[in-house]
């Protein structure tokens, strides 16, 4: 099988990279024949590594100024007639089209080859792309709804545009033969933007394995994310305010609200005992799960996936989550961690308190965690889900 | 015995009389103790010089006499007689020397003078005191009185100066070594004979070196001694031995003293050359400054000096090559001056391009030719003996039956007042178009002003025979309430009325540019507002630029302090002197500005109080609209329909003004530095005049284009609700087009 990845970066950077990466390698590993269309490197190369051809075609990352300028047209131009010319010459079975907002440019791509999407984030299904109303999560399709809920000024020229462009994108999109999500909760949200049950497939993504966890002090409490507001860092704080037991909080990553936390963190008088690491690379943050007790994400926005999760439940380490997006996916309740309502401190911190202080039933719960993750979330299954909706694919095709 | 000197107030300040020092040096010597009194740095109330000679009760005391102290040194003299008539009192100094019979006869509390170098005869004289001999005529050089007759015995001979003690200047008490001037002395007499020149007098004709060694060697004594860093040679003339002044150079280089000095007395143009410029910049020297007198070749040749103009420019040229500042001296009133010589002067003057220079008055000096020649052909008009020959406040000392005061005056304010000669050429040039086109001079001139004066001044120095408008541009309030009704006069003129409206100095006339309207104003002066005690930061701040303000305070008069045109400054209720030619130390003084009070590092102490005293002066102005009689029409235009040439400055090109009937119109802007006039002819029928319309047409262009975009907002919104108009229509038009048809707008 042939097959044409398109990515943004071939460096691992984010989760989407890093999933990029490891399934690249995986289907190569399978004997598959790879092309990779990396579309945010920074000057135009092509690199050529046993049956892996890979391709830089920087202008095809389009950002939103350029795309409502207009700028680059011509080397956005060239760079899709090279496109063109790969897939002409390269004749690819499917083409997987990874991490791009704006989907409508690879429409032609279909004359070629059967085009799948992975639909990674909300970018096209939300003008404001988080999915949240200002007291609870929207529910609500990309239309009308979004100028009565306010999310779109019917008077803001950027706002129409986008909500323009974006009604554009999701049309190009149904015209895609697949389009792949993480969980049921992304599937949910695509149908009600108006696609057939038929065209949407549920591929969970995975995590990659970091082997069971080495230590345990039953006091360290970690969370994963951007500083944020819709990360909810500061119902994470909140939470630990909240702690009776002993306890060591790191918070990984950087954000706008660091200032924030880290103030909150001195007025509570928690700056003892939380630990702002900053920005980690993979292998660092490793290092930290593996010696987690618990992970904690308080995300308020609907997560699409949430793969730090899966990243935990990989290391035996519980989890206490808000029940928001696709969270339930993964975590099930009082099975490898907790279901706690969303925007509910008082819960989430008595169930962190609960998994700290049970070491019996925590240790249970990361075991439990652990063999789900090897049931579902782990590379091999993801491999073998994804070349078997290829193969449909193909032979559908035929 | 204790010996007293006392340097009374009125001469340069910032350093310390070096005859006193000389004199103390050589008393001391002889084991006398000895005290000077510097009045000259530090203001003494006549209690307090009563109760410093109470405390100190000295034998003897000495007073130092320069023409322009003598008055001051007298009234000293003649209050602490009447306290202390035990004391003996002794005068010496410059003037006794020139007239010290005269001076010795008016002031009968006087017993003895020393004339001519008095280290030798001073001493000999108060060990005569000391030991109580009554006879006096043996010591040579010194006045005295027998039986009510006063004597000169004549037996004088300038002393071998290198046997002098070096002078000892910690006599005076409140002197202030930190940033002290060292005054030098290397060589003494003068062997030129300048007609104004008092020195050959004085100091001899005969020139006396001291050895080189013997110079530096006192250097390296008083550095060590007092922990100076300046110097400054005092010589009547220093290079006469070119030789020896490069030796002393070369003993400073070698010796490695590090000073830095000037030579502000005694070089000679004609004295210089190369070698010796470079090894004097070499040896330190920062400043040096030569008597140039006067840049008029037939007066320059009038005084006798012995060197020719071309010298001048030769060695002015030779000091800038060797990086030493050059300053310039002039004198005003030199026999053969006119106005036309001294413009000739601050031509030569300009031309040179020295680093500074300073314009004086002449002084004819007793015994002087000068003196001599104001003496057959001329008359004094005040006493000398209190005038300076330098300073802000110059007074006109004179007269000659060729050169009046009044023409001396406008000597003085041509130096001062240098704008004149910055486009002097072009305003002739100027002149001479105007009459070859129409045919005669100049008669009436509207000069629209800016903030310089040099446009003004060029006009009245050279083009006497025109009536000068002078016009200034302000903002006026809108409601004028006062109107003036301005009347042709018997030749239907209204320009010449207004000239002559504008006799009286307390009036102006103020152009309201945008109104086009024309206002007068007469300032009156009210009264003057005492202010006293104001604390003041410690000195050392005052340079700094936000302490300024001090400066423009005490720029107002004080009362009845030390000059009438300055602030005092107080240091613990006592006044602190000022300086009138303040240029030359600017780095050792707490100066504030040029002109301006300021005090000299001897009297900074950091517990001390400052207070100053100001005096501000309330003005009140009214405000008059002048206006023309119902139906004649608008008064700027009627009198610059009248205006022979309207001067404006560049920036107004654009104004109405150019529209005016002005039979010329010159847009001038003044560079300010530079030696030229920037203008530019508008001949009514010229291009240029063209040009300026079209310059008039382009603002009235760009004003619509601002008028425009001050209603450029609900453009602006305009545009925005256009594209927002056609965002809805694309988006309108997409769903329509799309075939499912409730795409965009479906709900859950």
């Amino acid at each position: 099988m042939k097959i044409l990845l398109q990515n943004q970066y071939d460096d691992l950077f984010g989760g989407v990279e890093t999933y990029f990466k490891l399934i690249k390698d995986g289907l190569i590993e399978k004997g598959h024949q790879v092309i990779a269309v990396y579309t945010k490197s920074g000057r135009k190369k092509e690199i050529e590594a046993g049956n892996y051809r890979g391709f830089y075609l920087p202008n095809l990352d389009l950002e939103e100024n350029t795309c409502y300028l207009k700028t680059h047209q011509r080397e956005i131009k060239q760079d899709l007639n090279r496109l063109k010319f790969i897939v002409a010459q390269e004749k690819p079975d499917i083409i997987h089209l990874n991490n791009t907002h704006y989907p409508r440019q690879y429409r032609f791509l279909g004359r070629y080859a059967p085009v799948i999407q992975t639909v990674h984030d909300f970018f096209n299904c939300c003008n404001t792309v988080l999915k949240m109303l200002p007291d609870n999560i929207c529910g609500y399709p990309l239309g009308a709804s979004c100028f009565k809920n306010r999310c779109i000024s019917r008077f803001s020229i950027m706002d129409l545009w986008r909500f323009k462009t974006k009604c554009r994108n999701l049309a190009a999109m149904q015209n895609f033969r697949k389009l792949l999500v993480a969980t049921p909760y992304m599937k949910e949200v695509l149908l009600y933007n108006g696609f057939p049950q038929s065209r949407v497939e549920v591929v969970s993504l995975f995590a990659e394995d970091w082997g069971i966890r080495t230590k345990n002090d039953g006091q360290t409490i970690i969370f994963a994310g951007r500083l944020t507001k819709e990360k909810g860092v500061i119902h994470f704080m909140h939470m630990l305010k909240m702690l009776s037991c002993d306890f060591k909080a790191f918070i990984v990553g950087e954000g706008p609200q660091k200032e924030d936390c880290e103030n909150l963190a001195e007025i509570m008088g928690l700056k003892e005992k939380v630990v702002f690491t900053g920005f980690l690379n993979r292998n660092e943050m490793k290092e930290y799960f593996s010696q987690a007790s618990v992970a904690v994400i308080p995300s308020l926005w609907p997560e699409p996936f949430c793969l730090v999760g899966v990243e935990a439940m990989s290391c035996s380490v519980p989890v206490v989550a808000y029940h928001t997006g696709g969270i339930s996916h993964w975590l099930r309740d009082k099975y490898n961690g907790y279901l706690v309502e969303r925007g509910n401190v008082r819960v989430l911190a008595q169930k962190v308190e609960d998994t700290l202080t049970n070491n019996r039933l925590a240790a249970e719960m990361g075991n439990n965690g652990r063999r789900l993750f090897e049931e579902k979330f782990s590379q091999r299954v993801h491999l073998n889900n994804l070349i078997s909706v290829y193969e449909t694919m193909i032979s559908s095709r035929k | 015995m204790r010996v007293l000197l006392i340097d009374p107030p009125g001469w340069q300040k910032h350093s310390l009389s070096l005859g006193l020092a000389y004199l103390a040096g050589a008393a001391r010597g002889a084991g006398f103790d000895v005290q000077i009194l510097d009045m000259n740095n530090h203001l003494y109330s006549n209690e307090r010089i009563q109760k410093i000679v109470s405390d100190y009760a000295p034998q003897v005391i000495g007073i130092s006499v320069k023409t322009a102290t003598a008055n001051v040194s007298a009234q000293i003299i003649s209050r602490l007689k009447n306290v202390f008539p035990g004391i003996t009192y002794v005068a010496g100094g410059p003037h006794i020397t020139l007239c010290g019979k005269e001076f010795l006869q008016e002031n009968k509390e006087i017993d003895l003078g020393v004339i001519g170098e008095g280290e030798a005869s001073f001493v000999e004289l108060i060990k005569n005191i000391q030991n109580a001999q009554q006879d006096v005529s043996k010591i040579s050089g010194i006045f005295y009185r027998q039986s009510g007759n006063l004597i000169l015995n004549t037996a004088y001979r300038h002393p071998d100066i290198s046997k002098i003690p070096f002078p000892v200047f910690e006599a005076a008490k409140d002197i202030d070594f930190t940033e002290f001037r060292y005054p030098l002395l290397t060589s003494r007499g003068c062997p030129y004979g300048c007609i104004f020149c008092c020195v050959g007098l004085i100091s001899g004709k005969q020139w006396r070196g001291r050895e080189p060694e013997d110079v530096v060697s006192e250097l390296a004594q008083a550095k060590e001694a007092y922990q100076m860093s300046l110097f400054e040679i005092m010589d009547d003339n220093f290079t006469l031995d070119v030789k020896r002044a490069k030796k002393i150079c070369r003993l400073i280089i070698k010796k490695k003293l590090n000073l830095s000095w000037w030579c502000h007395n005694g070089l000679r143009a004609d004295g210089l050359d190369q070698e010796l410029l470079n090894l004097m910049k070499k040896a330190g020297c920062t400043s040096i400054a030569l008597g140039i007198e006067s840049g008029d070749e037939s007066v320059f040749n009038n005084i006798n000096k012995g060197e020719k103009l071309s010298d001048i420019v030769k060695a002015v040229k030779m000091i800038k090559k060797a990086q030493i500042k050059c300053v310039g001296y002039f004198i005003v009133g030199l026999p053969g001056d006119s106005s036309e010589s001294t413009k000739r002067s601050v031509r030569f003057q300009r031309g040179l391009g020295l680093s500074d220079f300073k314009y004086n008055i002449l002084i004819p000096y007793p015994g002087t030719k000068i003196s001599q020649l104001v003496k057959e052909k001329g008359r004094l008009l005040t006493d000398i003996k209190g005038t300076y020959h330098f300073g802000n406040n110059l007074k006109i000392p004179f007269e000659t039956d060729k050169l009046s005061k009044e023409t001396l005056q406008e000597c003085i304010h041509l130096a001062e007042n240098q704008e004149w000669a910055a486009g002097e050429k072009e305003i002739i040039d100027i002149k001479n178009y105007f009459q070859n086109r129409f045919g005669r001079l100049i008669a009436r001139i509207v000069l629209i002003e800016d903030d310089s004066k040099a446009v003004a001044q060029n006009l009245t120095t050279n083009c006497k025979e025109a009536k000068v408008l002078k016009i200034k541009t302000e903002q006026v309030p809108a409601q004028v309430a006062d109107k003036y009704l301005l009347k042709a006069d018997a030749q239907g003129s209204c320009f010449s009325f207004l000239i002559g409206l504008m006799q009286d100095p307390s009036r102006q006339v103020i152009l309201d540019l945008p109104r086009r309207r024309l206002f007068m104003q007469s300032i009156k002066k009210i009264s003057s507002e005492y202010v006293r005690d104001e604390i003041l930061p410690p000195p050392l701040e005052w340079d700094s630029t936000p302490r300024r303000y001090f400066a423009a305070r005490l720029k107002n008069s004080s009362p009845g302090g030390c000059s009438t045109k300055n602030g005092v400054v107080y240091k613990d209720e006592i006044a602190l002197p000022f300086s009138h030619s303040p240029q030359w130390e600017k780095t050792p003084c707490g100066k504030i500005e040029s002109g301006l009070a300021f005090i000299s590092k001897a009297a900074f102490s950091s517990s001390a109080v400052y207070t100053a005293d100001y005096v501000t002066s309330k003005s009140d102005s009214t405000l008059q609209e002048l206006i023309m009689p119902q139906g004649q029409g608008c008064v700027i235009e009627r009198i610059l329909n009248e205006a022979d040439v309207l001067f404006f400055p560049a920036e107004l090109a654009s104004s109405f003004l150019i529209f005016s009937g002005a039979k010329l119109l010159i847009g001038y802007s003044v560079n300010p530095g530079a030696d030229f006039l920037r203008h530019k002819v508008l001949d009514p029928l010229s291009m240029g005049r063209w040009r300026a319309y079209a310059m008039k047409a382009q603002s009235v262009l760009a004003s619509t284009r601002r008028m425009f975009f001050s209603l450029s907002r609900p453009f602006v919104v305009f545009i925005k609700g256009v594209k927002v108009l056609i965002l809805w229509m694309e988006i309108l038009v997409f769903q329509a087009k799309t075939k499912t048809k409730k795409f965009i707008f479906r709900t859950k």
